[in-house]
């Protein structure tokens, strides 16, 4: 099986990312006795190598699509096709909890707003298990398995990834004084950069980007939008919201307007 | 009392590609008395697999811990349990002995009072190796070294290995425990609030730990919290418990982030934010 050994190896043309009539509504048990819908209709796909921007107000749901996407928000209908293996998808909107975590793993990278971090581990730590992680789900193919062999890695593997973390930290430009420290700890910018650094460590073939530059200064922007831009050229499919409008023209290919999701009165 | 044994075989062809599930938890019951404490439960698990069982007190997250376990007996439905030596097994149609051996070598139980876990007035190398004693290890120095690995995997200094239990702390208890149950190397542990009895700190560093032990090792886990931060950390998958009911079950995030059921919402509402 060649399934993971190289994310970014999908055909160009056809998409990584596609989304189907897809809609979202909420229900608020405490609030109101009916569902209101946020969303709906949206239909739209992003093929490797692009770099697709989401452009609308605050509130219109960029967020929400992106959280569709990953699985932490519910679609309430349509479907969400995630390009798994060379002409196989998964829906996230039918998928099971299993094979959502699988994409994740092997398929996803996510950049959130926000930093979720294990109390107590330090910042260098927390990617370096970011990048065990996915060498674990390459190094152990899952089928059959009813019991999965205990990770060892080898020296030389170990030191690989520590050189892969020293790397990617140096050139968020993260001061080496702070690495092995929790980044709860942190300056919103610092903790952003952290947040970048555990998905690029990974390179898979779907990025999903929340502001990724948002409390960034000008330099650590510019090194940031390097990053990506490697990134979409090595053929990862990007969906992004963009805030800053600078960042948002150097590095989107395709936008697409949230005014066609909103739902008719 | 069964004596036999029964291997049934799981008769799902479940499609290529796709796993067997280590656990299955079928409609599984238990009343005591006119009162549910589960009911009709279902669930699978697979390798490496971490699974929050989450709802208020007396939801009936424990008893279907200790049901699953055998600790409890139940009145309906079944546990698969797909075993290292026996194949697919009912474990309700296992003997004692048969039972005693899975859950002593294949499968772990961390107590929320590590005092129910533990042998107080031996030491904690004993501790360790009484697990493995009873499985007919008796060369002592592989015993000791076997126990000294495994506290070293749970964090405890070495030194320790002749200090009596009741002179460690509760957070070192609670990792002795750990360590009594890894040492045989379980594929499956099953957990009951193990952090709850802790305050802040020591909590967030057992966090961490069971957090790399069951990615190392590949462990599938059973945890019952009623702290919805500790399943976002420590669990994919979530099941949420109300009156002896499952009421939602799926991704651990997409529970917390859109909850559908009201008690969920209401539960996630509930949370404080720190």
């Amino acid at each position: 099986m060649s399934m993971n050994t190289n994310p970014i190896n999908s055909k160009f043309d056809s998409p990584i990312l596609e989304l189907k009539d897809v809609s979202k509504s909420f229900f608020l048990h405490q609030r109101s006795s009916s569902p209101f819908k946020v969303l709906e209709n949206i239909t739209f796909s992003v093929s490797a190598g692009e770099c697709v921007a989401l452009e609308g107000a605050s509130g219109m749901g960029k967020s929400s699509i992106l959280k569709m996407i990953h699985g932490n928000y519910k679609v309430s209908a349509g479907h969400i096709f995630i390009q798994h293996t060379e002409n196989n998808y998964i829906d996230v909107a039918k998928g099971h909890a299993r094979d959502i975590l699988d994409l994740r793993t092997s398929c996803i990278n996510y950049v959130s707003q926000f930093l979720r971090a294990i109390p107590r581990v330090g910042a260098f730590d927390l990617i370096k298990q970011e990048a065990i992680y996915f060498l674990q789900k390459v190094k152990r193919p899952q089928s059959h398995a009813v019991e999965l062999p205990t990770l060892i890695l080898s020296k030389q593997e170990i030191q690989d990834l520590d050189a892969k973390v020293e790397a990617i930290l140096q050139k968020l430009q993260i001061s080496p004084r702070l690495w092995h420290l929790p980044p709860s700890t942190f300056s919103g910018g610092e903790q952003q950069r952290i947040n970048l650094a555990k998905s690029l460590i990974n390179p898979k073939p779907l990025l999903l980007l929340d502001e990724p530059s948002a409390s960034l200064d000008h330099d650590n922007t510019e090194i940031v939008i390097d990053l990506i831009h490697e990134a979409r050229q090595c053929g990862t499919a990007i969906l992004g919201i963009f805030h800053d409008a600078d960042v948002k023209n150097k590095l989107m290919t395709r936008s697409i307007s949230m005014h066609d999701f909103q739902p008719k009165p | 009392m069964k004596t036999d044994s029964m291997n049934i075989s799981l008769q799902t062809p479940i499609g290529t590609g796709k796993e067997l599930p280590l656990l299955q938890v079928n409609q599984l019951s238990k009343t005591f008395g006119q009162r549910r404490a589960v009911d009709s439960v279902s669930f699978e698990l697979y390798a490496g697999d971490v699974l929050a069982v989450v709802g208020e007190s007396g939801s009936g997250k424990s008893t279907l811990l200790n049901c699953i376990n055998s600790n409890i007996e139940f009145d309906g439905g079944e546990i698969l349990y797909h075993s290292q030596s026996m194949g697919t097994v009912n474990m309700a149609e296992l003997s004692e002995v048969q039972q005693r051996l899975i859950k002593r070598t294949e499968w772990g139980f961390v107590h929320q009072n590590p005092r129910d876990g533990l042998i107080m007035n031996v030491s904690a190398g004993a501790n360790i190796g009484e697990r493995l004693m009873s499985l007919g290890a008796r060369h002592y120095g592989n015993i000791r070294s076997q126990a000294i690995e495994s506290l070293r995997e749970v964090e405890i200094d070495a030194s320790r290995i002749d200090d009596f239990p009741m002179n460690f702390s509760g957070g070192m208890q609670q990792r002795l425990q750990i360590a009594r149950n890894l040492v045989t190397h379980p594929r499956m542990i099953l957990m009951d609030e193990p952090t709850s009895g802790l305050d802040v700190s020591v909590q967030a560093k057992l966090l961490d730990l069971l957090k790399q032990l069951t990615q190392r090792r590949g462990l599938a886990v059973v945890i019952v919290t009623h702290d919805l931060a500790v399943a976002r950390l420590l669990a994919s998958q979530m099941m949420v418990m109300q009156h002896g009911q499952v009421i939602e079950a799926g991704l651990t995030d997409q529970l917390l982030d859109d909850p559908q059921h009201p008690y969920t919402q209401l539960l996630v509402s509930s949370i404080l934010q720190g």
